[in-house]
């Protein structure tokens, strides 16, 4: 009796608003303490006058609950296998628009890759994303869709490319041919894989598109240019970017 | 007694600033408990960035800044498991620039069988004269009885036709996705040639796969020749281009591969 008296006045006389600071005269906590500290046993959460406090098992996280009064532990795990190579960020934007073009035909040679983004490249404004990567393995996945469609009579075909351009040099293109009459439409595709690029804060991504032959006619993509058959919204292109590395 | 000793030890260490040790002489630490702790109500600490005192917003957890800091809470970034439900386990992707071509003699006899050769299942060896697109064969994962095996796969297919003529010249053409050697999804084309030689097509297929052992899997991606139509000479390449139009950059291959699982056995995120 003469000891618990003893102990509850100290801490009256001591310390003011039953708050103890440690290398500080003005706690702001029940226990405040300026400095580090040094736990040689068990960090126990939520004990009462009666209870003694949680120490949580093996393996488990000091944790923060809203709807608790104190912190509490708790078991935090994965799914076996996640983490090989997984799924680190992704992406999808889309452009409604697109580009058009007419005039004098483009070039039907091949395209190198790396080629740079030149003036005969036209950017969908809005198919255009950053990525980074941080991890030396890694694989980029592209996809694009988007419908292209052509003016001119049947006897005319126009052909074109889709690429998708990382830092403004060509890493993937596609080539196709539309054939038919005024108003023929068809949706492009475009997946690729890169593998392991450079690791990099914010690379660009660019899909955009060229004209081959146009024999004479327009030709849009991812717009409309014979609104009989198609509206913009119809010929929206999207492109979702995916880095994969391991954790 | 011994209590009211340590209790004064620390009254005096708030005047003084020393290091407090509770249990012990000779503390290590501003203040250093030899022996455990109890909380009964929040840890809270400093944020060093602006000054702030933190006790984190709900689930999140205390996580170390290394000497010199104190530790912060940060919300950890990992789904949390709901039963019965499917999680992206398993992502790779694979690109090819080799590809497969086939002469005219090159036509695969299966294909007389087509309907009855071509079912889930069917072993690779009897496939006539299919060939498989080389990068894309590939290991990949399964870590669940119960999972779902999406392939997403994306090739050029090119011939050097002639432009055409007034008769229907094409060339049949299918793509099987292989897992371990045994069918899991074809898909079949036809090319045609147009008033433009050398023409070419983008052929797109997805395939998927059930519930397939735990364990590593090899997939891969077979071509062929099916038959051909008013044309005996031309060349087929599929991945890879035939005729100078195109190259084998824009011609390469992609293949997707996802793995989405009903998890069964977990890990601890610690290592």
């Amino acid at each position: 009796m003469k000891k618990i008296f003893l102990i509850t006045l100290l801490l009256g006389v001591g310390l003011s608003k039953a708050q103890v600071g440690i290398n500080t005269n003005t706690p702001v906590n029940t226990l405040d303490i300026n400095g580090d500290v040094n736990v040689n046993k068990e960090l126990r959460t939520g004990g009462t006058n009666t209870v003694k406090g949680n120490a949580g098992n093996a393996g488990e996280i000091f944790h923060n609950n809203s709807d608790l009064v104190s912190n509490d532990w708790k078991s935090i795990k994965i799914a076996d296998g996640q983490g090989s190579m997984a799924l680190f960020s992704i992406n999808t934007v889309s452009d409604k628009v697109g580009a058009t073009f007419s005039g004098a035909n483009g070039s039907t040679s091949p395209y190198a890759e790396n080629a740079a983004l030149d003036a005969t490249w036209t950017v969908l404004t809005g198919a255009v994303d950053t990525f980074s990567i941080t991890n030396a393995t890694n694989k980029v996945v592209f996809t694009f869709q988007t419908t292209t469609q052509k003016t001119a009579n049947a006897n005319s075909s126009i052909s074109y490319a889709c690429g998708i351009f990382v830092n403004n040099t060509l890493k993937a293109v596609r080539t196709d041919v539309l054939v038919g009459g005024d108003g023929t439409n068809k949706i492009f595709n475009l997946n690729a894989t890169l593998t392991n690029l450079t690791p990099q804060n914010n690379y660009s991504v660019k899909a955009a598109c060229t004209k081959r032959n146009l024999n004479s006619g327009t030709l849009g993509t991812g717009k409309a240019v014979n609104t009989t058959y198609l509206n913009d919204d119809m010929a929206q292109s999207v492109l979702t970017t995916q880095v994969l590395q391991p954790y | 007694m011994k209590n009211i000793l340590s209790l004064l030890f620390l009254s005096i260490g708030l005047s003084v600033s020393a290091q407090i040790g509770i249990k012990t002489v000779t503390p290590r630490a501003k203040l250093d408990v030899n022996g455990d702790i109890n909380l009964r109500n929040k840890l809270v600490v400093l944020n060093t960035t602006d000054n702030s005192l933190v006790q984190g917003t709900n689930g999140q957890i205390l996580v170390s800044q290394g000497e010199n800091y104190p530790p912060i809470w940060k919300t950890l970034r990992i789904p949390e498991y709901e039963p019965n439900q499917f999680y992206l386990i398993f992502n790779n992707s694979f690109s090819d620039r080799t590809g497969v071509t086939f002469t005219g003699t090159e036509e695969s006899s299966t294909r007389s069988t087509r309907s009855t050769s071509f079912v889930k299942g069917s072993d690779f060896s009897t496939f006539n004269n299919f060939k498989k697109i080389n990068a894309l064969s590939q290991p990949f994962q399964v870590y669940s009885t119960d999972s779902k095996t999406y392939f997403q796969f994306e090739t050029v297919v090119h011939t050097n036709f002639p432009a055409n003529g007034a008769t229907d010249t094409s060339i049949d053409y299918a793509c099987g996705i292989f897992v371990d050697n045994k069918l899991v999804n074809l898909r079949q084309g036809n090319i045609k040639a147009s008033t433009a030689s050398n023409t070419f097509l983008t052929h797109n297929q997805i395939g998927i796969a059930s519930n397939l052992t735990k364990g590593t899997h090899t997939v891969s991606v077979a071509c062929s020749r099916l038959q051909s139509y008013n044309t005996n000479n031309a060349t087929l390449g599929i991945g890879i281009n035939v005729a100078t139009n195109i190259d084998s950059f824009i011609a390469q291959s992609s293949l997707k591969v996802d793995v989405y699982e009903i998890p069964q056995v977990f890990n601890t995120i610690l290592n």
